[in-house]
């Protein structure tokens, strides 16, 4: 197998402000030519972790090393790395031709040639025509772009981006989550990107390391850490999902039963807990069917609460028998038309779909 | 409604009042300056402007014009440098002691000018120097550093910090981020403080009477010829000296509008906040004389 | 929002030219003044010797004097009245242009302001002289509508003087007020009479506890401007009248007693920051909070 140069690694990273742990012990690890993301709530320390690679901080414990070579001490404008700031931070005063052409003019590389680069990126963010915009006068998808071309042009090893598209509408937020895919692609940057929004983290990236309380809870593929989470916080953090309370029993190789209020219900134990041990059992509201399965080991009886129609999907909410409230997200196909709220339903799921974490002990 | 209007007219009425009392004694000087009359006063022998011409001939009063600019510029020289950079240390980094800095920078503005003048006459003449045009810069800029300092410090704080972490990023170092993206968004505020402070400094009179030896401002000359005497002349020079406060008063007033144009943080990028709201002389920050006399 | 880079380098190199500022401008030099006003007035050769040492003569002189004390006190007095004053008929102004005025109106209203503001205090002062003179245009003006028949002397009177400050000092009272209250939000004033309060009301408990920082950072600079007035009353005032820094400039220069010069310097120096101290701990603002506003 051959082993992709690593362009970021960060060792055993700690970062104290005084009793404060604000990033405890984080090791990463983040290939060339990936698009890898931090996803955490606020105030877990992920932005910390981002300023730490770029420069305007450094770590009280561990190491960080850029393209192979450790960074300690070593000032931002130094460093081979870009960052993108939150709110962009772009120049207000130039206009976008100046605001791009910054890095370069800090190198040194002479007029010719960086307006040949220039021009380069903004062909690549379909900017062209725009270099004597000034920036009020650029709309936020706009501005967004030319942040992006002005970090991008000095081609850093790694570009940062610290939650760029928090201060967009929805439908921009979409578009420029499929902008910035494309261009990462052409460009072949890897790109270190934090949020707080797991719809941009699985959207984007090759790999997400999901964050809480200044540590990594999971480092995986969308995939992994959406259908397999290590732990209760990645499976609540990441996309919705239903959890039942209770006890492991019969442990039976892969899959385990669990005793909850509710009932007995199947799922896998990835995690092999041994029986007797508090868990929760997971399941995602898209895994859940309404109606009379066959041969699907869950089967639960319950009323329906609420019925939301978003378009894409229809949300439910399931009052099962002994009070907990079970949320369903079926596809809008308009294939099974749904009773009355009130109304009782069944609802199954498999038990290859569920599975059992333990309880958090927090 | 009845009672608005009412209240308007009350308000009118009082107002007009307020400014006829205000401007009344100014009109006066401005008509006698040019009453052919030997005295600063009624009736009127008809118009002139021998007075101005005398003025204009008296070598002592030019003088003192003369050295009002230079003294003035001095003080601008030196004040919005040392402004600058306390507004740099006391908007952007912490330190043992920076209460108590704080206070001391301040301190100026509930000075009496009197003492600001006495106390470096003092000082001065313990280290030998003599009295006249630049003792008087360095006591006139003592006070007027702050005013730099408070200007400069209210825009300073409204930039945001990330331009200059974002310059670094892409390869400046600190200083040149300073200087290429900090000070340009200065810029309306040191060229205000600037006007500002050769306002003030042309103004002043108090802390000057103490410094200036034997030389003579335009408030000290003007001052000088109130004791001798009444004459039109003093009308004349009385013109000329409103026509150049005022003049500088205005152009402060305009530089201050213009400096509340570009915001550096992308939220406040509006369309109407380019508008602007009525410009106010933001008072302790600029008022346009000091309150350190005259 | 503060970078806290603990670039000490930095901090160094920034403080040079402020602490030389403070220290060389403000510091000693007023220490320097605390001291003379320690000591003997001493011929020049006496200066340094043993003779040359600390005492409270110059101060328990100013506090015997009667002369002295008399005109500290007149001094203060006509300061907090002016004070009082500038606010009572600021105040009204403050408010129609902050709050009834507005659009070209108001901007045009506050330049008008404005200019007579601009005009050096020397000018204002000498504009009043003239009209009050025996042969200036307020008698002159009398004697034609046959009011009076002879002139009188309006100058060289202390209520003169006053009125000469008033004028001199009172937009400086006129403008925080101004900018404070035009930072008053219309619509508390508005909930405030919705849920029913009067004017009155609305005045007392909306509106001046808002207007509460400018007028102390007003006051404080009209009384500060007042106790240190040395042209209003030397030129208003005639050889008769004494005000306080008049006393100060004429140890100085007429009598060559820079000890006792400096020894009244320093009271009044004591008393400006006393009353700043003093108003600021009555109202509970803290310094930086009046001198934003």
């Amino acid at each position: 197998m051959v082993s992709t140069p690593l362009d970021v690694q960060l060792v055993d990273v700690t970062k104290r402000y005084g009793d404060l742990e604000a990033v405890r012990r984080v090791s990463l690890d983040v290939r060339h030519g990936e698009f890898h993301s931090i996803l955490g709530p606020s105030g877990c320390g992920k932005t910390t972790i981002l300023r730490m690679i770029a420069g305007f901080i450094e770590p009280t414990e561990g190491q960080i090393l850029i393209g192979g070579r450790d960074v300690l001490g070593v000032p931002p404008h130094r460093r081979p790395t870009s960052l993108v700031f939150q709110h962009l931070a772009l120049f207000p005063l130039m206009n976008v031709y100046d605001n791009i052409a910054f890095g370069l003019r800090m190198r040194g590389v002479d007029e010719r040639e960086t307006t040949r680069r220039v021009t380069e990126k903004l062909d690549l963010i379909n900017l062209l025509g725009y270099e004597r915009k000034r920036i009020d006068e650029l709309s936020g998808g706009e501005r967004q772009r030319v942040a992006i071309a002005r970090s991008l042009i000095i081609e850093p090893t790694v570009l940062l981006l610290d939650e760029p598209l928090g201060a967009l509408d929805l439908k921009l937020r979409e578009h420029m989550k499929e902008e910035l895919k494309a261009i990462q692609h052409r460009v072949g940057t890897t790109f270190i990107y934090i949020t707080h929004d797991q719809g941009e983290a699985l959207a984007m990236s090759d790999r997400i390391a999901v964050m809480r309380r200044g540590a990594f809870e999971q480092i995986g593929t969308p995939a992994d850490v959406y259908e397999r989470p290590d732990t209760p916080f990645v499976a609540y953090f990441v996309g919705e999902n239903n959890a039942f309370a209770g006890t492991a029993a019969t442990v039976d190789g892969e899959m385990a039963a669990l005793d909850a209020p509710v009932g007995r219900l199947w799922a896998r134990n990835p995690a092999r807990l041994a029986s007797g041990t508090r868990a929760l059992l997971f399941i995602r509201p898209e895994k859940v069917a309404i109606g009379a399965g066959d041969g699907v080991e869950n089967r639960l009886q319950g009323s329906l609460q609420e019925v939301y129609y978003e378009g894409l999907v229809v949300r439910t909410r399931v009052r099962l028998a002994e009070g907990t409230e079970l949320r369903l997200a079926l596809p809008n196909t308009g294939a099974s038309a749904l009773p009355q709220t009130g109304q009782p339903v069944t609802v199954t799921f498999a038990a290859h779909d569920a599975y059992l974490l333990p309880e958090p002990s927090v | 409604m009845a009672s608005a209007r009412l209240t308007r007219l009350v308000y009118v009425l009082y107002i007009g009042t307020f400014l006829s009392f205000l401007y009344l004694p100014l009109l006066v000087v401005a008509l006698l300056a040019f009453n052919a009359n030997p005295m600063p006063a009624f009736p009127w022998k008809g118009f002139t402007l021998g007075w101005f011409g005398e003025v204009f001939r008296d070598p002592l009063m030019m003088g003192a014009i003369g050295n009002s600019v230079l003294v003035g510029l001095g003080v601008v020289a030196l004040s919005v440098p040392i402004g600058v950079a306390a507004a740099f240390l006391l908007v952007r980094y912490d330190f043992v002691g920076k209460g108590a800095l704080y206070a001391l920078v301040l301190s100026p503005l509930i000075t009496p000018g009197v003492i600001l003048g006495v106390s470096m006459l003092i000082f001065f003449s313990d280290l030998g120097l003599q009295t006249g045009l630049g003792t008087t810069v360095l006591g006139q800029s003592s006070f007027i550093i702050s005013f730099v300092l408070l200007i400069v410090s209210a825009r300073l704080q409204k930039f945001d910090p990330a331009l200059e972490e974002a310059a670094q990023d892409l390869g400046a170092t600190p200083l040149r981020a300073v200087w290429r993206i900090t000070l340009p968004f200065l810029r309306p505020a040191i060229v205000a403080a600037g006007a500002v402070a050769f306002l003030l400094s042309f103004d002043n009179f108090n802390t000057t009477l103490f410094l200036i030896g034997n030389s003579a401002t335009l408030p000290i000359q003007v001052y000088s010829a109130v004791r001798l005497g009444l004459s039109p002349k003093i009308n004349a020079v009385s013109v000329v000296f409103i026509l150049l406060t005022v003049s500088l008063g205005l152009l402060v007033e305009f530089l201050r509008r213009e400096e509340r144009r570009p915001a550096s943080r992308p939220e406040e990028m509006l369309p109407w906040a380019t508008a602007g709201p009525v410009p106010v002389p933001a008072p302790a920050a600029a008022a346009p004389s000091s309150p350190h006399d005259r | 929002m503060t970078i806290r880079r603990r670039n000490a380098r930095t901090v160094g190199l920034l403080l040079i030219p402020v602490l030389a500022w403070v220290l060389l401008l403000l510091v000693i030099p007023q220490l320097r003044m605390l001291d003379i006003s320690l000591r003997f007035r001493l011929p020049f050769d006496q200066v340094g010797t043993a003779a040359d040492v600390h005492t409270l003569s110059n101060y328990i002189e100013f506090i015997q004097e009667p002369l002295y004390w008399k005109v500290f006190v007149k001094t203060i007095y006509a300061a907090l009245t002016i004070t009082v004053v500038s606010f009572i008929i600021a105040f009204p102004i403050a408010y129609y242009l902050a709050k009834v005025s507005s659009g070209s109106w108001r901007r045009r209203l506050l330049v008008l302001i404005l200019i007579p503001f601009w005009v050096n205090e020397i000018v204002r002062t000498f504009a009043w002289l003239l009209i009050l003179t025996e042969q200036g245009v307020l008698n002159q003006a009398l004697r034609a509508l046959g009011l009076i028949q002879d002139p009188v002397s309006y100058l060289y009177r202390d209520s003169t003087v006053t009125l000469g400050m008033a004028y001199a000092y009172m937009l400086f009272m006129l403008f925080p007020l101004f900018a404070v209250l035009d930072s008053l939000d219309f619509s508390l004033v508005e909930a405030a009479q919705d849920l029913g309060a009067g004017n009155a009301r609305v005045l007392r408990h909306v509106i001046l506890p808002h207007a509460l920082p400018g007028a102390i950072a007003g006051g404080i600079m009209v009384f500060m401007l007042s106790v240190g007035t040395y042209v209003v009353p030397d030129i208003l005032g005639g050889k008769g009248a004494i005000w306080f820094v008049q006393i100060i400039y004429r140890r100085f220069y007429d009598a060559l007693n820079w000890n006792l010069g400096s020894a009244f310097s320093f009271v009044l120096l004591a008393l400006s920051m006393g009353f700043v101290a003093i108003v600021l701990r009555i109202f509970g603002l803290s310094v930086r909070r009046a001198i934003r506003s």
